[in-house]
């Protein structure tokens, strides 16, 4: 009977075309990374036909759902990974910006409050992207403060440019200019000018929050 | 010198600017740089300019959506029928 049963079980992890679900996975991942997306979510879903516990597929299945813009669906797919896996902060982060993506700022908040809050030490990444997620929802104060976090940890002209962003919406346009003039130095060094452009359209407008 | 002393002469030279960041664009190439292109072409309302470099962006491999569709420089355009139609060409084949 126990070798029944352990046969049985063994059988539940391959289907009629030998595959097992890391087969799946794998060819789905493959099929992802050369933007294959209907084909690689066939593959998480008879990944998830064969384990309907697998955290990965669930997740895989967010990432594909929310490459092509369906944010709900994604948003369904990530949610089941993260009760699975008991608050993955990868999980959290993706449907976070998934949420963002959708336009719905304050379950994105959310999500980036839970996973900051969450942290041992300082992770620039997450407090970038509240920045980003907060300055969308004018919430620029808050905004001000992540970046200037951020910009002491390492400045990258995005950076300055959406504090300085942050400080038109504020009615701060010193400091505004300063950031800008700033990431201006910063790409001059480089030979960039891309965000300097942005710099000069938007240093000539003033705004209210 | 200040962001805020050069604004007054750099405003008039607006154009003469584009001209090079598109030929800084065109030398040194990447899709993230023909889609902040697109992107500067956006914020003056310049649809066709816009288009062309969101074009070119996709074609050299640029697939971030959920940035494209969250960026504000694009708010101007978002209404227009070719920005729908170039984002409908991209994303038909995954659905």
């Amino acid at each position: 009977m126990r070798f029944v049963l352990f046969f049985l079980s063994c059988l539940s992890f391959f289907d009629c075309s030998g595959q097992t679900v890391q087969d799946y996975l794998q060819s789905g991942s493959e099929k992802y990374k050369q933007y294959q997306i209907k084909e690689a979510i066939s593959d998480y879903r008879q990944a998830l036909v064969l384990d309907s516990n697998n955290i990965a597929a669930y997740y895989a299945l967010g990432e594909a759902e929310s490459w092509r813009m369906s944010y709900d669906s994604a948003i369904y797919f990530y949610t089941k990974s993260i009760r699975m896996s008991d608050n993955s902060t990868y999980g959290l982060f993706n449907r976070g910006r998934t949420y963002y993506y959708k336009g719905d700022y304050e379950k994105a908040l959310n999500d980036f409050n839970q996973l900051i809050g969450r942290e041992e030490k300082f992770l620039p990444l997450n407090a970038e992207v509240r920045a980003i997620i907060r300055y969308r929802a004018h919430h620029f104060y808050g905004a001000i403060d992540d970046l200037t976090k951020v910009i002491n940890d390492r400045a990258y002209v995005q950076d300055l440019f959406l504090r300085a962003r942050c400080y038109q919406h504020t009615n701060q346009d010193s400091l505004a200019h300063e950031d800008f003039a700033a990431l201006i130095r910063e790409e001059q060094q480089n030979n960039h000018v891309l965000y300097s452009a942005y710099a000069f359209y938007y240093s000539g407008k003033k705004e209210k929050a | 010198m200040s962001c805020t002393q050069l604004t007054p002469f750099i405003i008039p030279e607006r154009k003469k600017r584009r001209k090079l960041q598109a030929d800084y664009v065109k030398d040194h190439g990447g899709k993230e740089n023909y889609y902040r292109l697109a992107g500067l072409y956006a914020l003056e309302n310049n649809v066709p300019d816009a288009i062309q470099w969101l074009n070119m962006a996709f074609l050299n491999g640029f697939r971030k959506f959920g940035v494209l569709a969250q960026d504000e420089s694009f708010d101007k355009i978002r209404d227009s029928e070719d920005y729908k139609q170039l984002l409908k060409k991209y994303l038909e084949p995954y659905f």
